[in-house]
């Protein structure tokens, strides 16, 4: 049994199904009803998805509009919404680094500057300093020495839970938006510019609908806050003028639509 | 993690009050644009803050700002940003630790790891480490051995053969070539196109290679004039170069920000790649170690500037064995020279290289074929520990390139004696290649490829004064000589 619950501001609205066929219709029946039901990009307070007896709550605001696009993503992977319903942790970025449990088990395998045990310190001593002495910390060293993997897992190690953000992806989608906007103004031609859209994307490796799914639904839902916090960091950047910064215009909703149109196309 | 209920909550997206978690890091990954990590970091103070009160509260203790990134370093580097100090902590990951890796891993895969030819370079780089050469050294058929382990003495021995053959696995190129093939599909590398990462290779190659050339201007030791023009010609020729113009323009987003290079120490399995794999372990006395490496260092190096290189193997040594009482070349050996020439004129290098590092001529030659010519170029290789004196290299060096060079003369063209010899035999392969190309080949450049270091100003290292003639030291030999370690002895 299936159940997707919106409690708007007109009062509960429930969708429900049995099997992974009347999942489909169910996203079908709430993508008509958005359309159909003139209610606009209404706000939506809580969503909630239940799969027999997992039942997850989304309860960070967001508009219909959003909930079209998070559901449609949802319809293309029933297993990859099991899975996250059976285990959210599973969206942690270690969980995507598989090959690297000996790092994982142990993130002193990798010698670090300046030392192992002031490294550490840099986590365990920024909870006990005062708020107008708190610091950022820098993980560098070249490709593939493991940076991604010891940061989560220091975090881990020191308390902390920890929101991954990868902006390679950010870089990744925007080049592509604007280049395919550039060709567009040159064209002066929307079809043109889908044609080129949909050229971008032939020419990216496939990746596996599962891995999009996780990828946005930790967008969506876990980074979304630290993302607005990203958003409001670079426009401060750049009231200081303190350079340029691809991230200037990265918001939640921007980078919804660019996942969502990835996948659905 | 999965055991702090507030945590899961906080995840599964309750932000709520009472469900915040205690302490969140914000980890931003592949944040390779300094300007941005120059602006988060300059900004931590006023964004935490914001973290940590009203509606957008994350956590209820403390939100730690985690940005991860190659080149973040350049950020505490006093010539690029000016941030203040007191804002940032910087880890810089180094090099996994074999000492460490050892308590994981089986002791034979760990005595692999330290003593296999090519697992010793892709032991350097983490995900290489974890990601191919482990897994590799630990599958399960290394360990298949027919002999019974009843006693155990017989128990010892097979320990002993499985380590040996892991040894013979992680020193074997095809296998382990595995790692870096893996790797470059990985990560920011992985998503650069084909011809991008190349080009950003190639670059990577040319700073390795520029570096060591630099210093030597840059040394307090001192150098005897000759050696010192020798030089800078070389480091000149290489900073024309459109792939040094290319990493001179492109300092911030290139190679550094990529993870291909560091500033301070980049580690070997990088620098295997920035040779795209063309480097050969050199043994010392194996004098056709080193002249194998010159010509694989020869065809990166001339990948620089822009030539499609090939490798061939000569199938006689060329030229003969010199004979004092008869000095006639016999060039008939010549006729089971069957290599093949490349279609097309335009920047094509073909590499031959003798099997016999003993032979009279030079041990490398070159065929560079330009749009606006062809030239020839030889190359004699003397894998050494240090210079052996003026008096060797002018009768035994420099003739056998064809040179013959007294204290007052140069004579380039000689006709006699064992220089005339070598002239002859470089001049009878320069028609056989006119022949074969149905143009015209000129005799271009003729050096002398050294192992050991450029020598200083006590050392007399004879070099003559003319256009075409050139020396290159073993710092002009990096990164290919560095990669692998290189033993010399003393001869």
């Amino acid at each position: 049994m299936f159940t997707v619950k919106f409690v708007t501001p007109l009062g509960p609205v429930s969708f429900e199904g049995e099997s992974h066929d009347s999942w489909n219709s169910i996203i079908s029946e709430i993508t008509t009803w958005f359309k159909e039901g003139d209610i606009g990009d209404m706000m939506v307070g809580k969503l909630i998805i239940t799969s027999g007896d997992d039942s997850k709550t989304f309860s960070s605001p967001f508009n219909t509009r959003d909930a079209a696009v998070f559901l449609n993503l949802i319809r293309g992977d029933l297993q990859g919404l099991k899975d996250y319903l059976g285990s959210p942790a599973k969206l942690l970025p270690l969980r995507k680094l598989n090959g690297d449990a000996y790092l994982k088990a142990n993130v002193r395998i990798v010698d670090v500057e300046p030392s192992q045990s002031a490294a550490k310190d840099f986590f365990a001593q920024h909870a006990v300093i005062q708020g107008d002495k708190t610091y950022t910390v820098l993980v560098a060293g070249e490709s593939g020495s493991g940076k991604s993997v010891y940061a989560c897992q220091q975090a881990l190690d020191c308390g902390y839970v920890p929101v991954y953000h990868c902006l390679a992806e950010d870089a990744k989608t925007k080049k592509q938006a604007e280049e395919a906007s550039d060709n567009s103004e040159k064209a002066g031609s929307p079809s043109r510019q889908k044609n080129m859209e949909l050229q971008g994307l032939m020419d990216q490796k496939p990746v596996p609908e599962h891995e999009l799914l996780n990828d946005f639904l930790r967008l969506f839902i876990v980074v979304m806050e630290s993302t607005q916090q990203i958003e409001y960091k670079s426009k401060h950047m750049g009231n200081k003028g303190l350079g340029r910064c691809h991230q200037s215009d990265c918001g939640v909703r921007r980078e919804c639509a660019r996942m969502a149109r990835r996948t659905l196309s | 993690m999965e055991s702090d209920a507030n945590a899961l909550e906080w995840l599964e997206g309750h932000f709520h009050e009472d469900a915040l978690p205690e302490k969140v890091a914000i980890i931003i990954d592949e944040a390779t644009d300094i300007d941005l990590a120059e602006g988060l970091v300059a900004t931590v103070r006023e964004t935490t803050a914001k973290c940590q009160e009203g509606s957008r509260k994350l956590a209820r203790d403390d939100a730690l700002l985690v940005i991860a990134g190659t080149g973040l370093d350049l950020i505490e580097h006093k010539d690029w940003v000016g941030t203040n100090p007191h804002l940032s902590k910087l880890t810089v990951l180094k090099r996994p630790n074999v000492n460490n890796v050892s308590k994981v891993v089986p002791r034979e895969a760990t005595f692999a790891l330290e003593n296999g030819t090519f697992a010793r370079i892709f032991r350097t780089n983490a995900r290489m480490l974890f990601r191919s050469l482990i897994p590799v050294l630990q599958s399960p058929f290394h360990s298949i051995d027919g002999y019974s382990e009843e006693e155990e003495s017989e128990r010892e021995i097979k320990r002993r053969r499985y380590e040996t053959r892991l040894q013979a696995v992680a020193s074997t190129r095809c296998i382990m070539d595995h790692a870096p093939r893996f790797y470059v599909n990985q990560n920011s590398v992985g998503k650069l196109t084909s011809t991008v990462r190349q080009e950003l290779l190639c670059q990577a190659f040319v700073y390795h290679l520029s570096e060591p050339m630099k210093k030597l201007e840059k040394s307090d030791k001192s150098y005897r004039r000759e050696i010192q023009q020798n030089n800078f010609q070389e480091l000149e020729q290489l900073t024309g170069s459109p792939v040094f113009n290319a990493l001179q323009e492109n300092t911030v987003s290139g190679i550094f920000s990529k993870g291909l290079a560091n500033r301070t120490e980049t580690s070997n399995a990088w620098k295997y790649l920035a040779c795209f794999g063309l480097t050969e372990p050199v043994r010392a006395q194996f004098g056709d170690d080193f002249e194998k490496l010159t010509a694989l260092h020869l065809m990166r190096y001339m990948e620089v500037f822009g030539f499609e290189c090939h490798p061939r193997k000569l199938k006689n040594a060329w030229l003969p064995k010199w004979n004092d009482t008869d000095s006639i070349l016999d060039t008939s050996q010549f006729i089971e020279e069957d290599f093949e020439l490349i279609e097309g004129c335009s920047n094509n290098c073909l590499v031959f290289e003798q099997g016999t590092p003993n032979a009279q001529g030079a041990d490398v030659l070159a065929l560079l074929v330009r749009p606006e010519g062809a030239s020839l170029m030889a190359i004699q290789c003397k894998h050494y520990v240090k210079s052996p004196g003026p008096k060797k290299i002018r009768e035994e060096w420099w003739p056998s390139l064809g040179v013959e060079f007294t204290e007052k003369t140069v004579n380039l063209e000689p006709s006699s004696g064992s220089a005339g010899y070598a002239f002859q035999g470089l001049d009878a392969f320069r028609r056989l290649l006119e022949k074969k190309l149905r143009s015209s080949v000129k005799l271009g450049d003729r050096m002398l490829a050294a192992s050991f270091p450029t020598p200083e100003k006590s050392t007399n290292f004879p070099i003559p004064q003319s256009h075409g003639i050139r020396v290159r030291f073993r710092e002009m030999f990096e990164p290919t000589m560095s990669v692998l370690t290189l033993k010399t002895s003393r001869r």
